[in-house]
């Protein structure tokens, strides 16, 4: 797999890191957070988890790493850690859901707009984002990782070790569906 | 004709996402000169596409770092974590567990059929167990002068061994014998000259 696509070489930063560096853990965690936020994302389909979730996977990181035998598959490393507890809060989530499945329907939770923003543009916000949301999960992470980090069908192949035919094909389905989502709502 | 429409859909696709090659780009732009809904599409997609950044621009992309490292704790503090330490205990403890099983099963499958076999023949078995070892520093010479005038067969040499090996019973199992012998030349052959020299023997 190419490894020449943008990524910066992490290895010796991975080392330090193993050693107890915290500098270039800081470091390693502000090069590398926004993407791992948009996998989080991908994974759960809602924002208001993303930075509790965020939180907990670079703890894991740091109480991990030095289990990383491999530092050239950091990346996979990265990206399935962040997965997984992506996927274990989606389930405590559901859980809780189901426990209070009483009340009401809460509505997507998105971080505050700026005031300029008037209130059809926040209703259209609020529509795209559930839009995202209602997007299976397969369709949905590669398609965050596309339009938050622009990352290249290769290297989001890379990273979620699959071929870039498929992570071509799921970016056209989840186009597809969000064009009928989102038409549905207009 | 669904085909053709899924070839322009990934072909526009292909190129709002920058990944589409030459060859590729002029046949959508042929298809966008005379089909007006591959234009209306790519417009729909164009659309969404900034409508979907913004939105998961503003939500995702506005924090912080995560983790404050000053509160991290220490790396060699996690590896001598009581957890981890629990797990190399138990780590070590089945390795002696093992050990000791190991240990228990070879006595068992090697010395019991051997014992149970020993044991149809009492009489062999009492011969056998009471060899008594040889000692390093013995001489053939010695016995013969130990014997020398008590009896007529002078006793010269004298060695024991172990053999070992595996049977086929007639049940399916397979027995581990072990064979002690014993061999005592108790004459010379006619013309050893006895003393110093054990040649010939």
């Amino acid at each position: 797999m190419a490894r020449s696509e943008g990524f910066a070489v992490e290895e010796p930063v991975i080392e330090a890191i193993q050693g107890g560096d915290r500098y270039a853990f800081s470091e390693f965690m502000g090069r590398h957070s926004g993407w791992v936020r948009s996998v989080i994302y991908g994974v759960l389909g809602r924002g208001e988890a993303v930075e509790d979730v965020s939180q907990q996977v670079w703890l894991m990181v740091w109480q991990r790493i030095g289990k990383l035998q491999d530092t050239r598959r950091w990346r996979t490393w990265l990206y399935r850690t962040a997965r997984n507890a992506a996927i274990d809060a989606g389930r405590d989530a559901t859980r809780r859901r189901d426990r209070q499945s009483k009340l009401a329907e809460q509505p997507v939770s998105v971080s505050s707009p700026g005031p300029e923003r008037g209130l059809l543009a926040e209703e259209k916000h609020h529509e795209v984002l559930a839009a995202i949301g209602s997007l299976p999960a397969i369709y949905r992470e590669p398609f965050v990782m596309r339009h938050v980090n622009g990352w290249s069908y290769a290297r989001i192949a890379e990273v979620m070790g699959m071929p870039m035919d498929s992570v071509e094909t799921r970016l056209v389905r989840a186009r597809r569906f969000l064009r009928a989502t989102l038409k549905d709502k207009a | 004709m669904k085909d053709v429409e899924n070839n322009i859909e990934r072909l526009i696709v292909r190129a709002l996402d920058g990944e589409i090659n030459e060859d590729d780009q002029l046949a959508l732009n042929r298809e966008l000169i005379r089909n007006p809904d591959a234009r209306r599409l790519i417009e729909e997609f164009r659309h969404i596409d900034e409508m979907t950044a913004l939105a998961l621009g503003e939500t995702l992309n506005n924090d912080p770092l995560p983790l404050d490292v000053a509160d991290l704790p220490d790396q060699r503090a996690i590896q001598d974590s009581p957890r981890n330490i629990h797990r190399t205990w138990w780590l070590a403890v089945g390795a002696v567990a093992a050990g000791l099983l190991a240990a228990v099963s070879a006595r068992y499958f090697v010395s019991a059929p051997a014992q149970s076999i020993v044991a149809n023949n009492t009489a062999q078995a009492s011969r056998v167990q009471h060899i008594p070892p040889l000692s390093p520093s013995y001489h053939p010479q010695d016995d013969v002068v130990r014997n020398a005038g008590m009896n007529n067969k002078p006793r010269i040499k004298r060695s024991a061994g172990r053999d070992a090996f595996g049977v086929m019973g007639d049940d399916g199992n397979i027995y581990w014998i072990e064979v002690d012998r014993v061999w005592t030349l108790k004459k010379a052959r006619p013309g050893t000259v006895l003393g110093r020299s054990s040649e010939g023997l």
